[in-house]
């Protein structure tokens, strides 16, 4: 029985001046593995090397050859001198072996039946530093240490793994294999041939292990620049272009067809952009080694098919399984975008290893103290994060905007950003475009909230919109000067939505995240068009509309946003009663109800809300939400709100089939935004651009990344956000009739959804990307960040004008119009597209909107606008008529009404070259050309944004006729309908309705007959010579009585969040115990 | 229970895709005459180019009311002496009035704007030598064009405009001619008080000119315009067109011998303008004939006498150009021509006798891709006893680009002194051409009345 080990022949090849070929002998001869010979491979050099190696070792054979045809090529004349051997351990010349290294790797060898043995590689030096345990490489053949730059041996690499690679230095190969696999391919003589001989031997089907134990000190003087490579065809050369077509050979014939196509196209795609890049950068060697090892490729194409062949018939291993021994993604991409993030473009460049990272790399280690993911995430677990280089970038993201001075400087630039765009608002005289119309005194707006008329359309008794309410109440906080609330809308209702979008996210993602969702809220274009078209309602939706969506994901348990369960009951009027189910729910639809207040489509929002994350529920359940129940909450929500909202619900209820137009007025279809604008979230000309895209494709780009928790909310974003943007596209093509909710406040939870993906997506980059491997996700989050810092671009230039872009002037404020003090009174009929008239009215066909202002512009008695239009159809019926080609006397059908003026609006605000730039959105062609063949219409001003008719039959909102005569002439002053009146004759009034008003002379009211019309007539007395006559408003206060119960209930609401529980005292005598309410 | 992320995500791409597919392919535009009613509907008559008893056309409006109710009419006569006449008739059911706006104001020519009551009244403007009558309009027009006026020693061009609303309009007239494009100065921001009426004497500015083609511009409000020509004594009462067609049709075009025919072209373009004008005839066929049109310039395409094309009776011309083109027919007997507008396809017209003459030739073409369905209608006239009497009903197919004649559906001659022709078919496929008895045949034309 044999019992001799078995036979190891160390081939030792030795180039150029060889400096540590002496240690290396010196440390084979010493090896205490008995059976090993070594053999000196002399790479063209001269017999110097027989000399030095005689000194060391005499035992120790040496062959020279006659030139240097590479390492591989050396090895295989070595191999072919050599029979018996069970292994060979192929050597460069500048390694130094442990004792045992050799016994160690047999070993394992034989325990693992390894056909590739490769030992722990220390460097030359300092043997505590690791330079390699093995390698991988992914599927272009980049090489990728499994040890970081300078990792320090304490042991923790001490297990004996496969790996892919054994790298170059000191391998110790199966002497089967190595004749099957036809020794070393004389095409990679050097920088190359491990990975080929390792990617040929695991195709062949043996395994290649590190054997840590084994230790050797590799001072890799090529590498290390000490030597050139001088092979023969490689001089040349560089390492990179070496490095290059080495790994293109490889990957070219280590995949079966399919793969090798697939493969080659991808390289070819990665070789591309890195070409682009090193020609930007002036990189001219790697741009040259790249295209070097393509040409070098093409030019040995028969090599290469001839090389296909000879693995395909040693081929075990499918590519499937191959592909499970390499590392996944592209290493070399995702090490440029690593270093691009991390230390700039001109690092990322150099992708390739150089010394100064490694001192980097310590630097960094020493600074290191906190991450971002240590500052925003709780579940941080570093120690778990294996220790490689190839993972190392996710233990040190960016520290951008972590730190609380950072973030905190963020937003006040950012505010200050704003503070300066909004500098001209503060001063400048508000033009009358979207909602700006002039409001009245405080007093006046409280009594619009309770009046028993109002001069809407034609008039109408209905009671007054709540919206004057809550405007007047807000007036109260800025002691009177109700026109400094438009103003505070304008400059402070965007930021209050940041603010809300923040507090939306709170707990939910980092701060990080929360700052970064707040301006692309401020940024996204629904602020800045609200702003811009001086929509002071749907600027009101902007800044409430995150902290409704708060409440309700509260309430529905979205999860994340319950973080404690309600309190018990309590009984109403308890100060901790607000903390309960039930006073959640209250605080909640009271802010729907003040929001709704001024744009009813709020309630709307509501419902989207609910139905989505319904939606997404059903898609995606929620584990262990508890929620409410989303048809009873929305179903309680509107209840409530309609009792909050008394006034308007009452109107709604009798405005019969205008009622869906208390949400809004159809658009003309013609000038609504595209499905492109609306996928923006763009109505007017900010974000109009492709860069309107941007933070849409970053709220994409968070649905795609996010993950566990973040998912769920995700979704229910991505959900809310598409039945929003369904439902916009709907009603801007007027396809579902007269339920056209404001398109504005639509996209206003399009925009909140937008912002909230946003965050999430942020935190998404933070918390999910970490944990997968490189693939479409880093690819889709380097565009979603890409959108996300593109996008500030615009917002910046958004602050330019100082005003947001709102216009300096308007349409409505520069048209000369008949004075105020024009007897009788008069109306200014005004039409147009609903979402450019500077006062609400009502529809009179998909795009034109009727209304009217009465003696002159629009002002604070017109704010609001019932949806009944009740007598005022007359005006609509007499339009429709016109347009549909059935009158040509247009004039005198609105003279009843005392119309003495059409103005037909195309734009909201005169276009100003260089000043002012406004989205035109024309009336229908068939308006003006109806208004323009009327036979009593002159037609007075026409310009590109407006069209002004003046009626030649307009006799005044109060008109007398003498008896027997036909003819009107305007009575009373403008100011208060009263003054002298002739006896004898016929006064007219077009006001309604016409049981509200009362003629009376000298304090005796006179008969009131109708005729059949809507106008009431008043017969005076013809008995005295000299009277005068006053219309007075006689209405019992129904409209007051309304009003004021629903103010009541507002209050005893209010007094039931504990106010009154903690005025106990004044009734009791005793102070209440403090008690902590945990809210 | 297990999440299904992925089919939520392809609901909301399917959502987003479909709206966006959606939207794209309904893409509404501003609507522009989609509800406004036809002439026959109109609650107001607009009738210009009547002139005094020294001008070219002297005559009267005949108001006609075919509705089954009464009607007022509120009337306003407007002279270019800037005199007007305001008045109103009532008009009885099914009854006939005229009126002579030389009896009622000076000055040389005339506008006359009725406001009715309702809907069912229609007007004509008849010559009081009883050769050339045109329908009134219901509406003013922003553009107007007409082409092959002539002002030569002999011929006199007028343009006599009516502003029918209480808008102060501003026009202005540019003039095409072989010689190209002119927009002289004192035809340049014209003014038309409201309710008034202007004349522009084409000759003051376009002196000894053939075929002159002719196009105004309304800066501001509406105007109702007529070409009047007076051609060595002959009148013609010009509708103009509100804009360049690409196609236009004239159903009867004699091709008699001595007789004339020209079909009279105007490119309003900056590019030159191919012309093709397709000749059909009942029994022999004829090879269209293409001209090319200079920018702003004028051409002509001469029918009769023409060698390529044989003397058969009634020719109907198909007009095509590759971009719009203003086309006109200038008929005559080599003495005198009288200019028509080419009709506008309708779906429904009536033939009425209203200067006592009777017809030649009552044609009518499809001038669809698609057989169209005609309900032709005689129609006897009001009796002082009663309303109209509905007589014989003829109902026949016409193939596309066919041509009938209207009088070959009845077995005996239309009586035209106690009855009226009413025509129609489902879509505004219909292009009548109507001629006035003369020798040689063919040599006047009249428009038919739109609806009613």
């Amino acid at each position: 029985m044999d019992t001799r080990a078995p036979a190891v022949v160390a081939v030792v090849v030795t180039t150029g001046p060889g400096p540590g070929l002496e240690a290396t002998v010196a440390s084979l001869v010493t090896q205490d593995y008995g059976e090993l010979s070594v053999l000196v491979v002399a790479n063209g050099e001269s017999d110097t090397v027989a000399a030095r190696v005689a000194a060391v070792a005499p035992q120790v054979f040496v062959r020279i050859l006659e030139e240097n045809r590479g390492f591989a090529v050396a090895c295989n004349e070595a191999v072919r001198m050599v029979d018996g051997a069970a292994f060979f351990l192929f050597c460069h010349d500048d390694v130094r072996l442990e004792a045992n290294a050799v016994s160690l790797m047999v070993e394992t060898a034989y325990r693992t039946n390894a056909g590739v043995v490769t030992p722990k590689v220390v460097a030359y030096d300092d043997p505590l530093i690791l330079v390699h345990v093995g390698q991988t490489c992914d599927r272009f053949g980049v090489v990728r240490e499994r040890v970081e730059l300078g990792e320090i041996d304490h042991g923790q690499q001490d297990l004996e793994r496969d790996v892919f690679v054994a790298p170059g230095g000191v391998t110790l190969v199966r002497t089967d294999l190595f004749t099957t696999l036809r020794g070393f391919d004389p095409l990679i003589p050097v920088l190359g041939e491990d990975l080929d001989l390792c990617w040929r031997a695991q195709l062949a089907g043996a395994r290649v292990v590190v054997a840590p134990l084994a230790k050797v000190a590799h001072r890799e003087t090529i590498a290390a620049n000490e030597r050139a490579v001088t092979a023969v065809g490689t001089r040349r050369a560089s390492r990179q272009d070496l490095q290059r077509r080495h790994q293109l050979l490889v990957v070219a014939t280590g995949w079966n067809r399919r793969n090798t196509l697939w493969t080659l196209v991808l390289l070819a795609l990665l070789d591309s952009a890195e070409l682009a890049l090193a020609l930007v950068g002036r990189d001219l060697d790697r741009a040259g080694a790249i295209l070097g090892s393509w040409r070098w490729a093409l030019k040995h194409r028969r090599r290469v098919l001839e090389r296909r062949r000879e693995i395909h018939a040693l081929r075990v291993l499918d590519d499937g399984d191959l592909r499970r021994l390499q590392v996944a993604g592209a290493s070399r991409l995702k090490q440029f975008f690593v270093t691009l993030l991390r230390e700039g473009y001109d690092r990322a460049r150099g992708i390739l290893p150089t010394e100064a990272r490694v001192a980097d790399v310590v630097d960094d280690d020493e600074t290191s103290g906190v991450g971002f993911a240590a500052a925003f995430s709780e579940v941080e677990e570093f120690d778990e994060i294996p220790r490689s280089e190839t993972l190392a970038w996710r233990r040190r993201p960016s520290r951008l905007l972590t730190s609380f001075r950072a973030q905190a400087l963020f937003v006040a630039l950012v505010a200050l950003g704003w503070l300066i765009g909004a500098r001209n608002l503060v001063a400048m005289p508000l033009p009358l475009v979207g909602r700006l119309a002039p409001l009245d005194s405080w007093w006046s707006t409280w009594r619009h909230f309770f009046a028993s008329w109002s001069p809407n359309g034609v008039g109408t008794g209905t009671p007054g919109m709540p919206g004057y309410g809550v405007l007047a109440f807000a007036g109260t906080f800025v002691f009177g000067r109700m026109g400094v609330l438009p103003r505070l809308a304008l400059i402070f209702a965007v930021p209050l939505g940041a603010w809300a979008m923040a507090r939306l996210l709170k707990g939910r993602v980092s701060n990080r995240a929360r700052v970064l969702a707040a301006v692309a809220y401020a940024a996204l274009p629904v602020g800045l068009n609200a702003i811009a078209q001086g929509r002071v309602d749907t600027l009101v939706v902007v800044a409430g509309l995150p902290f409704v969506v708060r409440r309700l994901f509260e309430l529905l348990d979205v999860p994340g946003y319950r973080a404690h369960p309600y309190d018990d009951p309590l009984p109403f009027g308890h100060r901790g009663w607000r903390t309960t189910l039930a006073g959640q729910r209250m605080v909640l639809i009271m802010i729907v109800a003040v929001m709704s207040a001024m744009a009813p489509a709020t309630l709307l929002l509501v419902g989207l809300v609910v139905v989505g994350v319904a939606l997404a529920r059903w898609f995606e359940p929620d584990e262990g939400s508890h929620h409410y129940g989303s048809l009873r909450l929305f179903g309680g929500i509107c209840f409530n709100v309609a009792v909050f909202l008394l006034p308007m619900t009452i109107d709604v209820v009798f405005a019969g089939r205008r009622a869906p137009s208390v949400f809004g007025l159809a658009r003309g279809p013609w000038s609504t935004p595209t499905f492109s604008d609306l996928a923006r979230g763009v109505d007017g000309s900010f974000g109009s651009s492709w860069w309107g895209w941007l933070l849409p494709i970053s709220a994409v780009a968070a649905l795609l990344l996010a993950r566990g928790p973040r998912r769920a909310l995700a979704t229910k974003a991505a959900t809310i956000a598409t039945l929003t943007l369904v439902l916009a596209t709907l009603v801007a093509h007027h396809w579902l009739g007269n339920f056209a909710p404001d398109l504005d406040v639509l996209l206003a939870l399009y925009a909140t959804m937008i912002a909230l993906l946003v965050g999430v997506g942020v935190s998404a980059l933070e918390s999910d990307l970490r944990d997968v491997g490189f693939g479409w996700r880093q690819l889709t989050a380097v565009a979603g960040l890409a959108s996300l810092l593109l996008a500030s671009f615009p917002f910046a230039v958004a602050l330019a004008s100082g005003r947001f872009d709102l216009p300096t002037t308007s349409v409505a404020s520069s048209l000369a119009t008949p004075g105020p003090n024009a007897p009788g009174g008069y109306r200014v009929l005004w039409l147009g597209d609903p979402s450019i008239l500077p006062l609400p009215g009502w529809s009179v066909a998909p795009g034109l909107e009727a209304a009217t202002s009465m003696n002159g512009l629009p002002g604070g008695a017109t704010l609001f606008s019932p949806p009944d239009s009740g007598t005022s159809d007359v005006i609509i019926q007499a339009l429709q008529t016109a347009i549909a080609g059935r009158t040509v006397r247009l004039g005198s059908l609105l003279a009843a009404a005392g119309i003495s003026t059409i103005v037909v609006m195309n734009a909201a605000a005169p276009e100003l070259p260089g000043v002012q730039q406004v989205p035109l959105r024309p009336a229908p062609r068939t308006l003006v050309t109806a208004l323009t063949n009327q036979s009593d219409l002159a037609l007075e001003l026409q310009t590109a944004s407006v069209e002004v008719f003046t009626n030649s039959l307009f006799h005044g909102i109060v008109a007398s006729t003498p008896p027997g005569s036909t003819t009107l002439t305007p009575l009373f002053s403008a100011a208060s309908f009263a003054g002298a009146v002739t006896p004898g004759v016929s006064v007219v009034a077009g006001l309604a309705p016409a049981g509200a008003f009362a003629l009376d002379v000298d304090g005796h009211a006179t008969p009131r007959a109708t005729f059949g019309s809507w106008t009431p007539y008043y017969q005076v007395p013809s008995s005295p010579t000299s009277t005068s006559g006053e219309l007075v408003l006689r209405q019992f206060p129904l409209n007051g009585l309304i009003a004021l119960f629903t103010l009541s209930m507002w209050s005893v609401v209010w007094l039931g969040f504990g106010v009154v529980h903690r005025l106990e005292w004044l009734f009791t005598g005793r102070r209440p115990r403090r008690r902590r309410v945990v809210e | 229970m297990r999440r299904r992320p992925i089919p939520l995500v392809i609901v909301l791409a399917a959502l987003l895709v479909g709206s966006a597919l959606v939207s794209s392919i309904a893409r509404p535009v501003n609507p522009f005459f989609e509800v406004a009613g036809t002439n026959a509907e109109s609650t107001a008559l607009y009738c210009a180019g009547l002139t005094d008893a020294k001008g070219a056309a002297f005559g009267h409006v005949a108001f006609e009311n075919t509705s089954d109710a009464r009607r007022t009419l509120a009337l306003r006569v407007s002279s270019d002496a800037k005199t007007s006449w305001t008045g109103s008739i009532v008009l009885a059911a099914h009854t006939r009035t005229l009126l002579t706006p030389s009896t009622l104001v000076k000055g040389q020519n005339y506008g006359v704007a009725a406001e009715i009551s309702g809907t069912g009244v229609v007007g004509e403007v008849v010559t009081t030598d009883r050769r050339a009558e045109l329908p009134c309009v219901d509406e003013g027009q922003q553009s107007w064009y007409a082409t092959g006026f002539d002002t030569r020693v002999g011929s006199s061009a007028t343009l006599n405009i009516l502003n029918p609303t209480a808008t102060p309009a501003v026009f202005s007239v540019s003039i095409y001619s072989s010689a190209g494009f002119s927009a002289p100065a004192p035809f340049q921001g014209l003014s038309v008080a409201p309710h008034g009426e202007v004349t522009v004497n084409l000759g003051d500015q376009i002196v000894n000119t053939t075929n002159v083609g002719v196009r105004v511009k309304v800066l501001r409000g509406a105007l109702a315009v007529t070409g009047v020509e007076d051609s060595n004594g002959t009148t013609s009462l010009v509708a103009g067109s509100p804009a360049p067609t690409p196609t236009s049709w004239f159903s009867s075009v004699t091709t008699v011998n001595g007789a004339t025919a020209q079909v009279r072209l105007a490119n309003p373009h900056n590019t030159t303008t191919s012309v093709t004008v397709k000749v059909s005839l009942a029994h022999f066929a004829v090879t269209p004939q293409t001209v090319q049109l200079a920018p702003f310039s004028t051409g002509i395409v001469t029918i009769t006498p023409n060698p390529a094309i044989a003397p058969d009776a009634y020719a109907t011309l198909k007009v095509s150009a590759s971009q719009g083109v203003v086309a006109d027919l200038a008929v005559g007997d080599g003495s005198y021509q009288q200019l028509s507008a080419p009709p506008t396809p309708v779906r429904t017209f009536t033939v009425e006798d209203f200067n006592g003459r009777g017809f030649d030739a009552t044609r009518v073409t499809n001038i669809s891709d698609q057989p169209a369905t005609l309900s032709v209608a005689w129609v006897r006239l009001a009796t002082t006893s009663g309303g109209p009497i509905s007589g014989a009903t003829v109902k026949t197919t016409l193939a596309p680009g066919a041509t009938i004649s209207l009088s070959s559906l009845f077995t005996a001659a239309p009586a035209w002194n106690v009855g009226k022709i009413v025509v129609s078919t489902r879509r505004p496929v219909l292009v009548a051409g109507l001629t006035l008895p003369t020798r040689p045949a063919g040599s006047l034309v009249v428009a038919p009345l739109n609806g009613r």
